[in-house]
């Protein structure tokens, strides 16, 4: 008899793992049950649709017939309970599902922070398409916005706003922009791009309540009392896994659903990949949870084949990555590149974030600038632990490669110090002497 | 003429075009050949780990090159007859596509110089 394969979630890592397992199975049956009404879309995308970079249909990446060429297949629903025991799975609508193997690739969700008049029409976050529809229909008739929160969807909300003609204020709790990862010229070259697109920036400024008329967002009112008139609330200060299935199956769960670095849960045929997998990392001991979609990918691929059979492993974690745009500047994360700064934004891992950004490790900081553009990097003795690279893009692909190898820099070590021009010949003489036949 | 410049320089945004001081119409032509220079001579490749699929670069590829598709089975996009024309390269907002210099054509422009 085939193997049945059942994935909740039809995210990267969900859609990933029915292709891989495809690979490792040729004759598996194989099912994505996920509770959106749409196929496969980019959610990274979300934020160029929400700023009018492309049409809604350009964000449906994966065309329905490459799933189908692989016979997986899809459901509408959303699962309500699994027995563990019996192998089955039952949806909202009373059907019934059996299973070999399981995935969970329920993804995270954002938290809407607990102040009074929260629930009103008008306040709104960016988990989904939907949410992306909703915001652009509510951004056609509204005159004003209040964006809280940080990390990435803040700024992307943000700017999405402005783009639809909407006057946007910017609230931060502290007095620069994700203090936590940017040091402070890197949250000032950001900032300074938000005004120059029009966004109304408040700093020390905290959300106190939402003030509704009609059921609908009319203002809101800061902790110091300040009221901003309002017809839109955006909110992104961070989000948490769905760990409701892990929960009702009895998964052990941290913030995340704990796994294994074959990314297996505590329970037996049951896996979990993506942004709701907190991953045991062996070596170190820790376990690392990451909402990007790089990672998730990755993850979807190791947990279908692990389900197929295989023993692959997600570790040693590369360090994680992610480049996106801040306010229109490019920027690429790599490693750990915590500012130690205090970071009120967030209360949680927020979407394309990772918590092996907030690292602080023993290293010596090099910042240096040219124009526009903006290099950081993290050194320790012997190997760069981390960069931050703004605007020009062209070193961040080396920087990536040497990071992730831990390749010895020590012989130009003290170039590195030197800035910009001198980084770039001295990373080429890094990776040459690591592999001379690859440059 | 004009129609390839401009296209040029919207694939190539930190350019100097738009910067510079006005130039003398034979410096113009010399910075056209320079510019078609580049664009034959380079294709676009991709570095897939970057990548989002967010769709831009196949949105707006003039010949409908499905870009996205190639990073993702990493099929190289010269494959498919690409223009150079730079749209996916300076639309792409994780940098994930670039230019890189193609060893087939250098050589032979090289001659002419």
């Amino acid at each position: 008899m085939p193997t049945r394969y059942l994935i909740v979630g039809n995210g990267a890592a969900g859609a990933t793992a029915a292709l891989a397992i495809r690979e490792h199975d040729a004759t598996a049956e194989i099912q994505i049950v996920g509770a959106e009404k749409h196929a496969f879309y980019s959610r990274p995308g979300l934020a160029y649709y929400l700023t009018g970079q492309i049409p809604e249909g350009a964000l449906f990446s994966r065309p329905d017939k490459a799933l189908d060429r692989a016979h997986v297949e899809r459901t509408r629903g959303r699962v309500a309970a699994v027995d563990p025991r019996g192998h089955r799975v039952e949806l909202a609508d009373g059907k019934a599902l059996r299973y070999d193997r399981l995935l969970l690739g329920v993804g995270a969700t954002a938290v809407r922070p607990d102040v009074e008049g929260i629930g009103l029409e008008g306040v709104v976050t960016l988990d989904s398409l939907d949410d992306a529809r909703l915001i652009l229909k509510l951004a056609k008739k509204a005159k004003r916005a209040v964006v809280v929160g940080g990390g990435i969807t803040a700024i992307e909300l943000a700017e999405g706003l402005v783009a639809n003609g909407v006057t946007t204020h910017y609230l931060m709790r502290g007095d620069r922009y994700w203090a936590s990862v940017l040091d402070e010229r890197e949250s000032a070259l950001v900032e300074a791009r938000l005004q120059h697109d029009g966004v109304v920036l408040h700093r020390n400024t905290e959300l106190g309540r939402v003030i509704g008329h009609r059921h609908r967002v009319a203002a809101i009112e800061t902790r110091d009392g300040e009221r901003i008139e309002a017809d839109m609330l955006a909110v992104a200060v961070g989000t948490q896994v769905r760990l409701e299935l892990a929960t009702q199956i009895g998964l052990q769960t941290g913030r995340g659903i704990f796994t294994d670095d074959t990314l297996a849960t505590s329970e037996c045929d049951i896996y979990a990949a993506g942004d709701a997998a907190e991953v045991l990392d062996p070596a170190t001991g820790r376990r690392g949870i990451d909402s990007l979609w790089s990672v998730a990918v990755a993850q979807g691929g190791v947990a279908g084949a692990n389900m197929a059979g295989g023993s692959e492993s997600c570790m040693p974690r590369p360090a994680p990555f992610n480049v996106t745009r801040l306010g229109g500047v490019t920027t690429t994360l790599i490693g750990a590149v915590g500012a130690g700064g205090r970071d009120g934004d967030l209360v949680a891992l927020a979407r394309g974030d990772s918590n092996a950004w907030r690292e602080q490790l023993d290293g010596f900081v090099v910042a240096t600038e040219s124009g526009a553009n903006h290099l950081r990097l993290i050194l320790s003795e012997d190997r760069i632990l981390g960069a931050v690279v703004m605007g020009d893009q062209s070193l961040s692909r080396t920087l990536l490669h040497v990071i992730r190898a831990r390749l010895d820099i020590r012989e130009v070590r003290g170039r590195l110090l030197e800035g910009q021009a001198e980084v770039r010949q001295a990373l080429a003489s890094v990776m040459e002497r690591a592999a001379p036949d690859a440059v | 003429m004009f129609g390839l410049r401009a296209s040029a320089d919207q694939g190539q945004p930190d350019g100097d075009a738009r910067t510079s001081a006005p130039i003398a119409p034979a410096n113009l032509l010399a910075r056209d050949v320079l510019k078609r220079r580049a664009m034959v001579s380079a294709r676009v490749v991709a570095d897939q780990v970057r990548c989002v699929e967010c769709g831009i670069c196949t949105y707006n590829c003039p010949l409908g090159i499905d870009v996205r598709r190639n990073v993702r089975e990493g099929v190289p996009i010269s494959d498919n007859a690409c223009l150079t024309c730079g749209e996916c390269v300076a639309r792409c907002p994780r940098g994930t596509l670039r230019f890189e210099e193609s060893s087939v054509f250098t050589g032979r422009l090289g001659e002419g110089s």
